[in-house]
């Protein structure tokens, strides 16, 4: 499952990761250390396809959390969107909507990183 | 409409996705609809991922589990012989802001179970247990919303 969490990359420091499926703790750590060394290499904006994305838990979120902590000081940015309503409501009880950008469209996820 | 399963599991991440699919096929026949349903496996995940992972330190543990459903509620119990947990631990608020500012790594679970569930509280109290945590959701009447 991890090796499906490859993030694309769109252009200077801009990179496209789709999820899918569940989320859980027990399929994080590959997809953290992935973001991570994108970070390294200089991941300044990640969009994130979050259409087939079924659930996420708090060890999934956390990953965003901490890639947004590196990121940040240097204007980095997250963009997800297609999220669906049981993943909006976590997004809504965590608050992350308000310091990771949450859209219904790609293009304007996309142009949140700007 | 009554019914209680145990389950007995190792604290290994691996054995998390055994759980939601006890959770799952509990609820298929209850009142909890898809988007409920969906919810209460995220919080029991949450809270049993939080003792996977910090009740034994990195050692080797049992927990063990009970559920049940019956007309009223649906409760798991949560069981661990691991360091005692605070209660105190549990949030009622989640700064996001502070999170990321400190990069802190905990808390957001603990925050969705306690939102997510009707009532969630931890024992210490037992004979063969040094914590228990138990959260609780009230089954929905037909048609209707828990409250």
């Amino acid at each position: 499952m991890p090796e499906a969490y490859q993030a694309k990359p769109l252009d200077a420091g801009r990179y496209e990761l789709t999820l899918a499926g569940r989320v859980y703790a027990d399929a994080t750590p590959q997809l953290k250390d992935h973001l991570m060394a994108l970070a390294d290499q200089g991941l300044r904006g990640l969009l994130v396809d979050a259409s087939d994305l079924e659930q996420i838990d708090s060890s999934g979120l956390n990953v965003f959390v901490s890639l947004l902590k590196r990121i940040r000081p240097d204007g980095g940015k997250i963009a997800f969107y297609g999220l669906n309503p049981n993943i909006q409501r976590v997004f809504e009880i965590t608050k992350l909507a308000t310091v990771m950008s949450v859209e219904v469209e790609r293009s304007a996820a996309l142009g949140s990183l700007a | 409409m009554s019914q209680e399963r145990l389950l007995t599991i190792s604290n290994q991440s691996k054995n998390l996705s055994e759980v939601r699919q006890v959770v799952a096929e509990m609820l298929e026949p209850s009142t909890f609809d898809r988007k409920q349903t969906n919810e209460i496996i995220l919080a029991v995940d949450e809270g049993l991922a939080n003792v996977v992972e910090h009740a034994y330190q990195g050692g080797l543990g049992e927990i063990k589990l009970i559920f049940g459903l019956d007309d009223d509620s649906f409760r798991v119990h949560v069981r661990d012989n691991g360091i005692l947990f605070e209660p105190s631990e549990l949030r009622d608020a989640v700064d996001i802001h502070a999170h990321i500012k400190k990069g802190l790594k905990g808390g957001l679970g603990l925050f969705l179970m306690k939102r997510i569930m009707d009532d969630v509280y931890y024992t210490h109290d037992g004979p063969d247990y040094v914590n228990e945590l138990v959260m609780v959701k009230k089954v929905p009447a037909v048609g209707g919303e828990t409250s």
